[in-house]
């Protein structure tokens, strides 16, 4: 029994790096016609696994070797996605359990595109990462003024938000958006990112982190016990 | 041919491309996600070859050029102007332009095809879909441009004159809040791309850049070594 538990953790973790979804999935083609994360986490939770045990041993495990996988150089921000995808559908099966209190996320963070933006690609693919990894996301979606990322800090107590901007006007607003949030909550930590932005930039509007993919903003959070 | 130049004051032309006049392949989209075709997943791969078709089948690209004689133009050392209206450019920019006698602004768009396919993945949640998508977008526009690039640079040929590499608002310290002069030059809605309010290109996929024309001048490769922007994407595409 024992054994068997253990061998579905495994597979559990193999099927996350891999990006195995379901059994139908055929990707990848080595586990064609083989359970999936899906089956598996319903197999576990049948076998009295606790809640706690698949996410961290099974499926944050997974994510931990596409995450240095992907630091690595060894894959892509593709091969990334397809893991959280299969993570994803796993979250969704345990879902009841972070809803009782039973397993608990690494924490929540905000994310936002900022005022007089609309491109929001570069931030709902940080998103999925981050919930893929075990981060709560608070999505602001677009166009996102510095009242309602204030707002939001208020209402959901968090330590970290992100912004993003893709245009070298709208991270202009970038600034004030920094400083109101500063002004208010000096201990929020200021994350940015988005094609036009450097780190010389976050760091003259005083913003805290400038980040050039989401597996990096992953790292900075897992490691900084945010 | 020169006096002919000096008389005029403009020239307009637009052209309308499909995928298939494009000198772009999906083994090129693959290899720029960083895949061989021996070690890309099959879901990048499927997913590449299907959108590429919904592309091949639907994109209308639109591409056009406005050009400005020598009698409109002055260009320095980090700016220049055309009918007196001046542009900021910086210095990488302005190196580059220094010795063009005159002046071309291009535009090229994929119109709203790709917005219309990213709303789809977006309302299903498919994040590798949307990345996908927005990246062969990308690689699309930018091909268009270089076949413009082509069309303008055989056509200067008959004149005797070269070309610049194009450079465009937003990028290599030109501030992309220039695109407003910049449009303001073109007819209205050219090739079907409008500003936002915050300089934004409507439709996204849409690329805008002026090039310099001379007989002195040259192609040069983007100097990515002096600008401060490491992640930007004319690094990834010229190195």
């Amino acid at each position: 029994m024992q054994g068997n538990m253990e061998n579905i953790i495994k597979q559990l973790s193999y099927c996350i790096e891999k990006g195995k979804v379901n059994i139908s999935s055929n990707h990848p083609s080595e586990l064609a016609g083989k359970p999936g994360v899906t089956e598996l986490t319903n197999e576990a939770l049948k076998l009295k696994i606790k809640p706690e045990v698949i996410l961290n041993d099974g499926l944050l495990s997974g994510m931990k070797v596409v995450g240095e996988k992907f630091r690595d150089g060894i894959i892509f921000l593709p091969e990334v996605l397809i893991s959280a995808k299969a993570m994803n559908a796993a979250m969704e099966i345990l879902r009841p359990y972070f809803i009782t209190g039973q397993i608990k996320l690494k924490g929540k963070i905000i994310l936002g595109t900022v005022e007089g933006d609309l491109h929001d690609i570069g931030k709902n693919i940080v998103k999925m990462v981050l919930e893929g990894a075990g981060w709560e996301i608070v999505d602001l979606g677009i166009n996102v003024s510095a009242d309602k990322f204030i707002d939001a800090i208020s209402r959901h107590k968090v330590n970290v938000v992100g912004m993003s901007a893709l245009l070298s006007t709208t991270m202009l607003n970038m600034s004030n958006i920094v400083k109101k949030i500063k002004t208010q909550f000096p201990d929020v930590k200021i994350v940015l990112g988005g094609a036009p932005l450097t780190r010389e930039f976050a760091k003259s509007i005083n913003a805290d982190y400038y980040f050039p993919d989401p597996q990096s903003f992953l790292d900075y959070l897992d490691n900084n016990h945010i | 041919m020169d006096n002919d130049l000096i008389q005029k004051s403009s020239d307009v032309q637009e052209y309308q491309f499909n995928l298939n006049d494009l000198n772009l392949s999906q083994a090129y989209i693959i290899k720029s996600l960083g895949y061989s075709e021996l070690n890309v997943p099959d879901p990048v791969a499927e997913n590449v070859k299907s959108i590429f078709e919904y592309f091949r089948k639907e994109m209308k690209i639109k591409c056009g050029y406005k050009r400005f004689y020598s009698s409109d133009v002055k260009i320095y050392k980090s700016n220049f102007s055309v009918q007196d209206l001046s542009f900021d450019c910086k210095k990488i920019i302005g190196k580059y332009l220094i010795g063009s006698e005159s002046l071309v602004f291009i535009v090229a768009t994929l119109g709203d095809v790709f917005e219309k396919l990213l709303n789809t993945f977006k309302s299903n949640n498919d994040y590798l879909e949307m990345f996908l998508s927005d990246k062969i977008a990308s690689d699309i526009v930018e091909v268009a441009a270089d076949r413009l690039e082509m069309i303008i640079e055989e056509k200067l040929k008959t004149e005797s004159l070269k070309v610049t590499n194009r450079y465009s608002p937003g990028y290599c310290g030109w501030d992309v809040s220039e695109q407003k002069k910049f449009f303001s030059l073109l007819p209205f809605g050219f090739c079907g791309v409008t500003l936002s309010e915050s300089a934004m290109m409507i439709p996204i996929k849409s690329v805008s850049a002026v090039i310099g024309i001379g007989k002195n001048v040259e192609r040069k490769d983007y100097e990515c070594s002096i600008c401060d922007d490491e992640f930007c994407y004319k690094r990834k595409r010229y190195e």
